[in-house]
């Protein structure tokens, strides 16, 4: 069994709030002083990461990464929780993505449309399915998974896109999906 | 400076062990000290992150990394340890112990009024016959000098008031409790409970026994099913001490609690070969403060007690108070707990469940029951569950983007059921708690010393453990079963036990059977110290048990002198 797979694994039978691939990053700690914590991303970084959560989330019946608040907890995590290494791996992933997006449409990512930003976010999933490595994450799988933690952990995703029943007053073990509707809000 | 009042008795600690001791002590007519090392936690208003939802969290239910690392390095392994219960834990930098890197050992502590009963697992079960027996049978450590009819009433007795959920099974090794309702399988549990009976005919499954209301009892409320116990609960429907000893001890009018009391030493009188009082540093202000007391009940946990017992010396104690025999901070035991193996059953994809059940399934020992079938000795159990995955374990399985992806996440993902093996461990000297020589905590306190290891014993056991569930897995129908033999070093599973054990040879043991000392009469230990073997069960109910049953028998004996 792969390391990756057991922590996927263990997230859940653990109950634990982690998802897998951060799993591994809580499991790695920080070995090292991390110093750059007044580190702040470019405004220009900070929309691109605002579009491209939005194109991963976005808004249906109901609400989407930007309105969930998904831009602010990647740029918290990316400054203060990251480590360097890891702060590393996600900007250069974004430089890598705003490259191809320049060759592919002569535009950065902050210039270009959501049609051009589904293509470059395809192609970048495309080589993470390539990469069957446990510890190196690709730049799409990093950035997708930072969205989706990020979304459902909102006030918005959890308590709409999700079906919130905080103080259940009951347990019922057998119970129809069809009256629920969608996944349970977790709980931590 | 000294304290003219002389108590009745004096509780050491106001976790499971010490809450029990001031309800009993209190409700028997004595005036009672407890002192607590740690903060107050007042119930309810101290609850403080009870509710919360995760989005007022900085890094929502992530860790922070970078202060546990520096400052919760051990605390962190605790399974109830998050940003969302940080504050009923110790912070590891302000309390030092000492361990060979290459033998780890996780002292897992709560130092706060209540103690670890706030963050505990809940599951309570009772030890059995064979429990008590197995020291005896198999030759390892002493022998208990009680056997299960001594402990079965006293078992009643704190089940009644303490409120158990669970399934009456009949069985020898894993007696029955005082039950409230059970608490529901999930659809999948339930067949796997079906397939277990239906493949196996040494074992099966039943729903956790648990220290949770299912229906109002004693005064509190039922489980209101928000799901994390740990975080406190304004309904007092867990058992802890806040909910249930304390306010019952506090009811009596004979309670006294003083909290940011560090117990530093029992004073002994060699005259009348009794404890006259206790030491206490006062946390805050690091005055020396002298209490008075008839009787004394060590409740500091299992590591605390032996360490307050070690550092207590005197002309006529020179090892250790109550350490004539040379054993006490010898045979330190915990349970091995890892996750044995984990799976997905397919199918059943428009069953879901309702509420959140802070509790799972478990599998009673079937190893090694009647007669000696493998390898090792002794057996183990699991606790499990079985419960549709989520957004969290299911995205990096699914591909794409947008809106598609997303409302793939919003919706349940199939069924994963998992085992997690919890096996005995066997009685050793050489495992093994001492004082530092050289290394005192922030009170001048010598540093607790840990030398642990897991056994061969333990290590085959580990093995057969995750061979069991996997084949259990399978037999239920899921498919993509990992397995593994992964434990936590000892201090991993909180259980950690032994230290000051009974014993009936005052030469090899600390207790005698009523958990008093049989060097000194006065003095009384019932947290988990006093274990002779561990069983493979959750320990924290016969703790509570044997708690009872020594209130009842100190407080006979000191009306036998006065009268």
């Amino acid at each position: 069994m792969s390391r990756r797979a057991f922590l996927k694994q263990a997230a859940f039978v653990l109950g634990t709030s982690v998802s897998a691939s951060l799993s591994a990053a809580v499991l790695k700690g920080i070995t090292t002083e991390s110093s750059a914590r007044t580190l702040e991303l470019s405004a220009e970084l900070k929309n691109v990461i605002t579009l491209l959560a939005e194109r991963i989330m976005p808004k249906t019946d109901t609400p989407g990464a930007l309105e969930a608040g998904v831009p602010d907890f990647i740029n918290t995590i990316v400054v203060d929780w990251y480590t360097p290494d890891e702060r590393n791996d996600f900007i250069s992933g974004l430089e890598d993505m705003n490259q191809y997006c320049s060759q592919q449409f002569n535009c950065s990512l902050h210039e270009a449309t959501s049609a051009q930003h589904d293509s470059v976010l395809t192609e970048f999933e495309k080589r993470a399915l390539a990469i069957a490595d446990d510890e190196n994450q690709a730049i799409f799988a990093m950035f997708r998974e930072l969205v989706v933690v990020g979304f459902f952990t909102s006030k918005a995703g959890a308590t709409q896109a999700l079906k919130h029943n905080h103080v259940a007053g009951q347990f019922v073990g057998d119970y129809p999906l069809s009256k629920v509707g969608k996944a349970w809000t977790p709980y931590y | 400076m000294s304290n003219n009042i002389i108590y009745d008795a004096i509780v050491v600690g106001s976790g499971i062990s010490g809450g029990w001791a001031a309800k009993e002590l209190t409700e028997k007519g004595l005036n009672v000290l407890v002192l607590e090392r740690g903060r107050p936690v007042e119930h309810v208003k101290d609850y403080v992150t009870e509710h919360k939802g995760v989005w007022n969290f900085k890094y929502r239910n992530l860790p922070d990394r970078d202060l546990y690392d520096k400052e919760y390095f051990v605390q962190k392994h605790n399974h109830s340890f998050s940003e969302f219960t940080r504050h009923f834990f110790n912070n590891d930098l302000k309390n030092p112990y000492d361990y060979n890197e290459d033998k780890p050992f996780y002292w897992l502590r709560g130092d706060v009024e209540g103690g670890r009963s706030l963050t505990w697992g809940r599951q309570v079960y009772r030890f059995s016959e064979l429990d008590f027996e197995a020291n005896q049978k198999d030759n390892h450590g002493v022998d208990w000098p009680i056997r299960y009819d001594d402990i079965k009433d006293w078992y009643s007795y704190v089940e009644k008031f303490i409120g158990v959920s669970g399934q009456a099974e009949n069985l020898p090794q894993l007696p029955d409790s005082e039950f409230l309702p059970p608490m529901q399988f999930t659809k999948i549990e339930k067949v796997m409970k079906d397939k277990i009976a239906e493949n196996f005919d040494d074992r099966m499954m039943t729903i956790g026994r648990v220290a949770i209301l299912t229906q109002a009892h004693n005064g509190r409320a039922p489980c209101h099913y928000c799901g994390p116990c740990h975080r406190g609960c304004m309904t007092g429907s867990y058992f802890s001490s806040q909910s249930s000893t304390l306010p019952a001890a506090k009811k009596t009018g004979r309670l006294t609690i003083r909290t940011h009391s560090v117990v530093e030493k029992l004073i002994y009188n060699p005259e009348t070969k009794k404890v006259d009082g206790v030491k206490v540093i006062d946390a805050n202000s690091h005055e020396k403060l002298t209490f008075s007391s008839k009787l004394v009940f060590l409740c500091a946990s299992t590591v605390g007690s032996t360490q307050l017992l070690l550092n207590s010396k005197s002309k006529d104690f020179p090892n250790g108070l109550a350490n004539s025999s040379g054993v006490l901070g010898h045979y330190l035991m915990d349970h091995t707990i890892g996750i044995s193996a984990m799976g997905v059953i397919p199918g059943s994809e428009e069953d879901y469940h309702y509420g959140n059940r802070p509790n799972g399934t478990y599998i009673p020992r079937f190893k090694n029951l009647d007669k000696q079938q493998t390898s090792f000795l002794r057996g183990y159990g699991y606790q499990g569950w079985g419960g549709r995955m989520d957004w969290r374990s299911i995205h990096t399985d699914k591909k794409g983007f947008g809106k598609e992806f997303k409302e793939e996440m919003q919706q349940p993902g199939p069924w994963g059921v998992g085992l997690i093996g919890f096996g005995e461990c066997l009685p050793r000297y050489e495992n093994h708690m001492k004082l530092s020589d050289s290394k005192v905590d922030n009170y001048g306190i010598p540093q607790v010393e840990f030398h642990f290891q897991w056994s061969k014993n333990e290590i085959d056991m580990r093995d057969d453990m995750a061979k069991e569930a996997e084949a259990m897995l399978a037999a239920s129908g899921a498919t993509n079963i990992t397995t593994s033999t992964h434990i936590h070093p000892g201090g991993g599973a909180i259980h950690e036990m032994g230290t000051a054990r009974m014993g009936r040879d005052p030469k090899t043991s600390v207790l005698n059977k009523h958990n008093q000392c049989h060097d000194v009469e006065n003095v009384f230990v019932t947290d988990g110290s006093c274990m002779t073997s561990a069983s493979c069960v959750n320990p924290s109910l016969t703790y509570m048990a044997l708690t009872a049953r020594a209130v009842d028998y100190a407080v006979a004996q000191l009306e036998k002198n006065n009268s």
